[in-house]
This record gives C-alpha cells, structure tokens and sequence, in this order.
C-alpha cells in the first residue's frame, strides 16, 4: 500500500533522513523503531506530506505522492496523528470531529460522527468540552476517533504511547489492533518498543537515518545484536549497550 | 461637563466603528497567516480610490463604490499571499521569520503607495458622501456618513464574526490559526485559506476606505496613520484575536475622543502609540491574545 | 575582509573621488546625500543586520539627530561642529533608552515598538512648535563654518567633511562588528540568543550597546543632514525613510557592513536617476526592490555568487 523507497529528507539543509525505505502492506501494521534523533518522526512526517523530500520515491497504491501536500495525501485516504498537539485545544470535542470530516459532505457528516460516537462511547457526552481539557489519554483516543470519521485505509501515527500512562497505552494499542482487523493499516513511529513489538506484523529499526534492520516482531527478538543495541536488554556481564548515535 | 463626557463618548464610539474595520481585518490576517500587514493601509487608500472612480469617474451611485471597493481589494487582496508571501514561505523553509515577513510587507506597502502615486497622482480628491445629513441628538451632532460608517462596520464585522463561527470555511479558518499542521491533516488546504484569509482581512479595510473617502478625501498616503494606529489597537487586544481587536477599537477610540478634554487634539495619536509600547512592555498578548511564543 | 569586500570598497573608493575631480553641482548633491544615507543604513545594519534586532524605527533616531543638530545650532547658537555631537548624542541616549525594553521583545513585536517610537517622534515634530517649527519645520540655522565660499567650491567642501565623516564612521562600525569581541557578540546574539547566553555572553550589555552606537551613528548621520541640507522637517521621520533604509540595506546585503554602504549609494542614486524619468517611480521602484530581494536575493548585492 505505502512505499517509500530511499527517501532522503530533513529540514532545511540539514538531512536527517539519509536513505531510508520501508514497505507497508494492505492491512498490515508496521512499526518504525530506533534511537533518538535516528529520523523515525522525520520520515513520517515526509511521508505525509509534512515535509518535502530531497531524494527517493514515496507511492501510495502505486501512485507516486512525494512531494504533495498533507491535504493532498488526506484525500487519498491517509490519516496522521502526531506526537503531540495534534488536537485543536482551544475547541470542544464537537468541533474537532467536524473538521475531522471536513472533507465528506454534510449528510455523511453526520453519519460518520453517529459511528464514531458508537465506537467511543465516552465522546458521546462530551461534545461541549473543550479537547484541551481532557487527559492525556482521552486526547489520544479523541484523535484517533477524529482520524476516523473519513474512514481512511491507512494511518500514520507518531509515537501514540508518548506521555500516556500504561493503561492508556494498553487501550490505545487495543483499539488500534480492533481497527487494524477490520482492514485499516498503520505505520506506528515508537519509542515503546514492548507496545509495538506486540502487535505489528512487521518493523524496521532506523538508525542515524537510514534502515538498521527490518524483520518480523520475532525475528528481531531473536538476534542478540539488535536486542542489544535497540531493544534496550543487555546481556548480564557485557557493558550495558550504548546506543549509537547518543 | 457631562454633556462635553457624552459628546465626546459618542464621538469615539462612531469613530470606533472605522478602527474596527481596520483593526480586526489586520488582527485576523496575523491570527491565520502570521503576517504584520504593513501595506493594510494601502488597501484602505484603495478602497477609497476605487470609490472615486466609480462615484466621480462612472457616475455610478454611491454604493456601488462601496461595492466595487469592496470586490476590488478583496481581488488585489488575493493576489498577495501567492505571488508575495508563498514565495518567501518556500525560501524560509518554514522556519518562522517573523521580521522578514514585515520588511515584506512594507515593501508592499511602499510599492502600493508610491504606485497609486505614480497613477492618480497626489491630489486630495474628494468624493461626495454616500448619504447626506446630520443626526442631531441634543448633546451632540453627528453625520449621517458617519453613521453609515458605524452601520457598515457592524453589519460586516458581524457577518464575519458569523461566519468564522458558523460556516464550515469558517471553521476551517479558525482551524488555522490555531494549528495549521492539523489543519492540513483534516483536508484543508492551507494556501487557499490564507488567500482567503488575507483577502477578506484587506476587503474590510477597502470598504472602510470608500466609506471614510467623504471625509478624509483620497490620497496614496491617507491610509498609512491608521495602519500604525491599528497596530496599537491590535496589540492592546491582543494580535491575532479579532474579538480583541474589536474591542480595543472602541477602548481606544473612546479613550482619544475623551483625552480631547485634557490634551490639545493633535496630541490624541499619541494616546495609541503609549498603549501599545505599555502594552509591548507589560503584556505583550494583549487584553485577550494568545501566548507571543507563536 | 572577504575579496569581493575589497572589490567593492575599491569601486566605491574610485566613484566618492569623481565628484572631486568631475565638480557638477548636481553629481555632488547626489553624491552628498547618498553618502548620509550610505551612513545611515550602516547604522541600521549595525543593528538589524549584525545584531539581529530588526528595527523599523531609525527615522526616528534619524530625525532625533537632525532635528537635536538644528535646534541646538539655532536656539543656543552652539557650533553645527558640535551640533553633530549633540544630534547623535540626543539619538544614542533615546537609542539606549530604547534597548531597555527591547531587552523583552523579539521579531516583530521589537519592530512594532520601534515604528511606535519612530511615530511618536514624528508626532512630536509635528507638533511641538516652539522647538521644532510644526510641520514647516526648522530652516535658519547656519551650517558649518570656516568652508570656502564660492557655490561650486563650497559645496565640493561640504562633500568631502560628509564623506571624511561617513567613512571614518563606516570604518568605526566595521571595526567594532568584525574585529572586536563585540561584533562576535553581537552575531551570536543573531543567531541564537539563548545559546549565546549559556556561552556567558552578557547579552543585555551587548545589545545595549548595538542599540546605542546604532542610533547613535543614525543621528549623526541626521545631523549631517541637517547641515547640509539646512531644512528640517517631520518627514524626515516618517515612513519614506524607514522604507528607504530598510530597502537599501535589502539590497545591499543583511549584515556585512560594506554591503549596505553599496546599496545605500546605488539604490540612492538609482532612486535620484528615476526623478528625471518622473518623481512619482522611484519610490516604486525601492518597494519592488525590497520585495524581490527579500525574497529572491536574501543576502542582496553583498551574497550575489556567493553559494547559499
């Protein structure tokens, strides 16, 4: 479904992605890992649209998309959800799930708020409040609620465990993999390597931007290098791992 | 004395309703767009040179002029965003530059004026008034232009205020000025909404520029004192909250319309341009504004 | 000092001798005025350009210099030699005043206050008529003494004091920026304000003092105006001269000194060049100017083939 292939991006002159590529099928859920500062955000956010690319071939579906814009790559079916503030603070629940479905037409509107509502009760109510005023944790599911009401085939999200506490966490990932069975595809940047290790079907670890290693949750377990260097265990009387890049 | 209070209260709140025209359509371009509009007075020199030519030139009627400087800045006022403020949005890479945007908008400002100059050259040109007469209301007189000033600015501003509120494009406007990234995630595209943004901001100046023509006559530099006015006002409401630009308007206007009791009149700009460093040194979010960190 | 630095200041040296060796009264009117302005928009680079501190205020130090210049000579009779010193002394004293809350602002809000300040100034031109004449402004008061008096001699005198003036002030300024650890100061304190205080660089004392020689330098180059031209009026304040300053800077290069010099000579000359073709172009021409430099030509005249 999504491609990218060599891409190099970053801000400015400065590069930080050097040459990365990844491979998200239909319906599947793949997980970016790696150090920090290693480009995981970076490469989302060139994926969608955020930032130009320098180099390399982004295709949604086949459909060459580098270099369009965010709402462009919206309308194809993609939803992002951001690290942090990606809610409108200042506005009710309400609001942000109408401009969730700022592109679908009136009656749909309506349609798609009802189902969303159906699948996140706790909304229901609290239409009037505004976003910035909920938790942590309700600020998490109110975006993802809002990512939904276009029905997209394919979300991007950035980090969804930052800052939650781990109940939260356990909730987001369940209704995450509810979503993913019923067809929707996510590319999850993490930093929480347990939360994405359980549920992905494939991850690749970025490493000063450009791909470390990709495999299946279990295949990655089963190499002592990178448990080592990227999955945070070290290995009793070695020197604890020195991430590179630190 | 308490006669002179309400003369002079009702004075400023007439000429509260032109600041507000100005100010709020300022205040909202900064509040999606991040820009200073240095040229917004030119846009108001505009409105009221477009009057002319429709009242005085076409010997259309007086509303038309309004009319046709309504539509005639807001098409100019579309101009500006793709063919100034885009280009140098690509050349900054997005990082926020906030004084180069000014530097560019005061060369727009100084191209606007100085080709206004160069076109209809630098008489005072008069315009007659939209409509005739005086209202008078015992303790005071007031034009009816005047009123039609206060009238207009209501009507418009209200339809704006609704419109941010109620239509759905409206929504989106308000979406980004808060979080343009978001926005762009929602579906809304960006540079159509700071097009229209920008050309909605300027169009209020413009039709406050064919309403004040009567009485300021029309000149390439009529509109710049109030552009420097209205950075006062914007600042004490806060830059970037038009409901705070509004309000500040009539906190200045009646305030300088008041201070002619104390201070000769020519001082009154003064009363401004004091708010506003106060404003700088103490609160720089204004009344109502967002966080400067922006 | 970079090549092309060198190239520039040799091509400018050549041109400020021409008026000298070619006298046309109307080549050294020009020549006169641009190098006030070249002074001028040195001074604002000092700040702007060098220090980071954008501000559209120095029509007002402008004004403050000429206006404290003329005053001074007319009402106490002091000697327009001294009258310089008094013009700039005014500027750099409202210049540091300014800097104390500038302290606070960043970006556009320091620019706003500073165009506030410029208005205010004008206002008070405009209107204090005792002091400064109203809005026909100040216009008896005796320029330098002791030059030659015949018209042509006489204005070739005036020529080079302005030009000594300009370029040991120039120079003064280029000393300060790039070989002193002020102007190291004053970089870091463009680039990254924050940084530069956890390296321990005072930066309120440094931007104290870019505020101060800044406005300082801008006043005197309105005391020269005053003198030469000997006519001062409330436009000298007002927005034609921030636009002017700002545009030739643009032009000229953001933050080398030199290149603002340049600009300051070409964009003037360009701009007295178009009154011929009809007064009402030049000022468009500087507004096009700064809104494709700005955009297309960042570090204007003084970046041209320069990589990034």
């Amino acid at each position: 479904m999504l491609e990218l292939e060599e891409v190099r991006s970053g801000y400015g002159k400065l590069e930080i992605v050097q040459a990365a590529s990844l491979r998200v099928p239909d319906g599947a859920i793949v997980g970016i890992i790696g150090p920090n500062g290693a480009g995981k955000s970076t490469l989302l956010k060139t994926a969608f649209g955020y930032l130009p690319p320098f180099a390399g071939r982004i295709a949604l579906d086949g459909q060459a998309i580098a270099g369009r814009r965010p709402d462009q790559i919206m309308r194809l079916g993609v939803g992002y959800l951001a690290q942090a503030g990606g809610l409108f603070a200042e506005m009710t629940v309400y609001d942000n799930l109408v401009l969730g479905g700022y592109t679908v037409s009136r009656a749909d509107k309506r349609r798609a708020i009802d189902a969303v509502y159906a699948r996140f009760p706790l909304f229901r109510d609290r239409g009037r409040q505004l976003a910035g005023a909920l938790s942590g944790g309700e600020q998490r599911l109110l975006a993802i609620a809002r990512a939904l009401i276009v029905r997209p085939r394919l979300l991007l999200l950035d980090e969804p465990s930052a800052a939650l506490a781990p109940r939260f966490i356990d909730l987001i990932y369940a209704t995450l993999v509810a979503l993913n069975r019923d067809g929707l595809a996510m590319l999850i940047v993490e930093q929480n390597v347990e939360a994405i290790l359980a549920v992905a079907h494939r991850v690749f670890v970025l490493d000063l931007g450009r791909n470390a290693f990709d495999g299946t949750p279990a295949e990655l377990r089963a190499s002592d290098r990178i448990r080592r260097l990227y999955l945070g265990e070290d290995e009793g009387e070695d020197e604890p791992a020195e991430e590179p890049g630190r | 004395m308490l006669e002179s209070l309400l003369e002079f209260l009702i004075q400023g709140v007439v000429l509260g309703g032109l600041y507000a025209l100005f100010a709020v359509g300022l205040s909202l371009i900064f509040g999606v767009l991040d820009v200073i509009n240095v040229a917004h007075g030119e846009f108001f020199a505009v409105g009221g040179y477009l009057a002319f030519t429709a009242v005085v030139l076409l010997h259309l009627p007086g509303a038309a002029g309004v009319l046709g400087a309504a539509v005639g800045t807001f098409l100019l006022g579309l101009c500006v965003y793709p063919l100034l403020i885009a280009p140098l949005k690509r050349r900054l890479g997005g990082r926020p530059q906030g004084p180069l945007y000014l530097v560019l908008t005061l060369g727009l400002s100084t191209f606007l004026q100085s080709s206004l100059l160069a076109i209809a050259g630098g008489d005072y040109l008069r315009v007659p008034p939209q409509v005739s007469g005086i209202l008078d209301l015992g303790v005071t007189a007031v034009s009816h232009q005047r009123l039609l000033v206060l009238g207009v600015a209501a009507g418009m501003l209200t339809a704006l205020f609704a419109f941010l509120r109620f239509h759905p494009v409206g929504l989106a406007v308000r979406a980004v000025a808060l979080n343009p990234d978001a926005a762009q995630a929602m579906g809304i595209n960006l540079p159509r909404i700071f097009s229209l943004t920008l050309a909605l901001g300027v169009a209020l100046a413009g039709v406050g520029g064919a309403l004040m023509a009567p009485l300021f006559n029309v000149y390439p530099a009529v509109g710049f004192p109030l552009t420097i006015k209205a950075f006062a006002i914007t600042i004490l409401g806060g830059m970037g909250n038009p409901v705070g630009a509004l309000v500040a308007s009539f906190l200045v206007s009646i305030a300088e319309s008041l201070s002619v009791m104390v201070i000769p009149s020519q001082w009154q700009s003064l009363i401004a341009f004091a708010v506003m460093i106060v404003m700088l040194l103490v609160r720089p979010r204004g009344l109502l504004g967002r966080a400067v960190s922006r | 000092m970079t090549a092309r630095a060198r190239l520039a200041l040799a091509a400018v040296g050549v041109a400020a001798l021409l008026p000298v060796l070619l006298p046309h009264p109307f080549v050294l009117t020009i020549a006169t005025q641009a190098a006030i302005w070249a002074l001028l928009a040195a001074s604002w680079d000092l700040l702007s350009g060098y220090t980071g501190q954008i501000s559209f205020g120095h029509a007002g130090f402008f004004a403050l210099g000429a206006y404290g210049a003329a005053v001074s000579t007319k009402h106490a009779d002091v000697s327009p030699w001294l009258g310089l010193l008094v013009g700039a002394g005014v500027a750099a004293a409202i210049g540091l005043l300014t800097g104390f809350p500038a302290l606070r602002l960043r970006g556009h809000y320091l620019a706003l206050v500073t165009l506030g300040l410029a208005e205010i100034i004008r206002l008070v031109a405009q209107n204090w008529l005792d002091l400064t004449g109203g809005p026909f402004g100040i216009h008896d008061f005796r320029s330098f003494p002791g030059l030659p008096a015949g018209a042509l001699v006489h204005r070739q005198a005036m020529y080079v004091v302005v030009v000594v003036i300009v370029v040991v002030s120039v120079a003064i300024m280029y000393h300060v920026c790039e070989r002193t650890s002020a102007g190291q100061a004053f970089r870091a304190i463009r680039e990254d304000e924050v940084l530069a205080q956890t390296l321990g660089i005072d930066t309120t004392r440094y931007k104290l003092l870019a505020f101060t020689l800044s406005s300082g330098f801008a006043g005197l180059a309105g005391g020269l105006y005053a003198y030469y031209v000997q006519l001062v009026s409330p436009v000298v304040a007002g927005a034609a001269t921030t636009s002017l300053v700002i545009g030739m800077v643009v032009f000229g290069g953001l933050g080398t000194l030199w290149g603002p010099v340049l600009g300051a000579l070409l964009l003037y000359g360009v701009y007295e060049g178009l009154r011929f073709v009809g007064v009402v172009y030049n000022l468009v021409a500087v507004g096009l100017v700064i809104m494709v430099f700005v955009i297309f030509v960042p570090r204007g005249l003084a970046g041209l083939g320069r990589s990034a």
